[in-house]
């Protein structure tokens, strides 16, 4: 059963394509679950149970990552050997962080006004379904190029879903 | 997060807030260097203004981000007032993150300001190098 060695689209049956489908990843997903749902390891020796566990944090992290389109791609780059280096990557385009400040601006001058962060929300949603287009028809041919231009995306991809993360907030609050 | 006094400080107070208006900018005395951390998506804007001599008189930073971010640049700016580019040039990130006492978690919010540092210097030097190009080939 421990298929600690699978990559994350194979635990779930999927086909190794950025473009997944959603329905059949979460039907999978839960079919998994209830195969290694404690109920069933109640009466098994410990270490089966440990197992059962170890695989169910696999599963849910799995789905986690395959879920977001933002995690999913920085998953996906990781197997074709190209890592992000989230920590390090500071020198983004001046007119992409130009727009990222006019959004931060433009999120702070609508304060608490609701009708106003949805407007805002709605925009960068659009930019940010730009770009998952954009990765979708970048991954479907993997080069080298291909893959260091999905990088840029992905790099851009984080701060529209920090953004996003923020107007949750406030509209929250 | 519980955050140091030092960082609470400037987090609660920051220097030098703001950007340099036109009128500043237009005589080429400035430097904007813009940046931005993707794994937070903090974005920093860190503006110096540079005399003749080559030091920085005065500094600006407008930084959306976390506390630590915020203290990073708002601490870059009274580091750099007083010092010429090659200086500013000198400081380093870890730095930053001791004066602060940052948790390694947040180191990241130091590299942001001393690449901002960088940057603001770079787009200085840019369009001083180039007014001087400009300037030579006006006399030709």
């Amino acid at each position: 059963m421990l298929e600690l060695n699978k990559n994350y689209f194979e635990l779930f049956g999927l086909s190794l394509s950025f473009q997944v489908d959603l329905s059949l990843l979460k039907s999978n997903y839960r079919q998994i679950l209830l195969k290694v749902h404690p109920d069933k390891f109640a009466h098994t020796t410990e270490q089966e149970r440990r197992i059962a566990l170890q695989y169910t944090a696999l599963i849910n992290e799995a789905y986690k990552t395959l879920v977001s389109p933002l995690h999913r791609a920085i998953y996906f780059l990781a197997l074709h050997g190209v890592s992000i280096n989230l920590e390090n990557n500071t020198a983004m385009p001046a007119e992409f962080l130009l727009e990222q400040i006019n959004f931060r601006e433009a999120i702070e001058t609508a304060e608490e006004n609701e009708q106003k962060l949805l407007i805002i929300a709605s925009e960068i949603s659009e930019l940010k379904q730009t770009i998952i287009k954009n990765l979708t028809v970048l991954f479907e041919k993997i080069t080298e190029e291909n893959l260091s231009k999905a990088k840029q995306f992905v790099l851009k991809l984080t701060f529209f879903e920090k953004l996003l993360a923020d107007i949750k907030e406030r509209v929250q609050h | 997060m519980s955050y140091g006094k030092k960082v609470l400080d400037h987090y609660e107070h920051p220097r030098n807030v703001g950007s340099f208006n036109e009128e500043e900018i237009k005589d080429g005395s400035v430097g904007t260097g813009m940046v931005g951390a993707p794994a937070c998506g903090d974005v920093m804007k860190l503006q110096i203004k540079v005399d003749k001599s080559g030091k920085i008189i005065d500094t600006r930073f407008k930084t959306y981000g976390c506390g630590s971010a915020i203290a990073s640049s708002s601490l870059a700016t009274e580091w750099l007032k007083g010092k010429t580019l090659e200086e500013a040039q000198q400081i380093k990130n870890s730095e930053i993150a001791e004066y602060l006492s940052l948790p390694p978690v947040k180191i990241h919010c130091s590299i942001l300001a001393e690449d901002a540092i960088k940057a603001a210097i770079a787009d200085y030097r840019q369009h001083n190098q180039s007014e001087t190009l400009k300037v030579k080939t006006d006399n030709e």
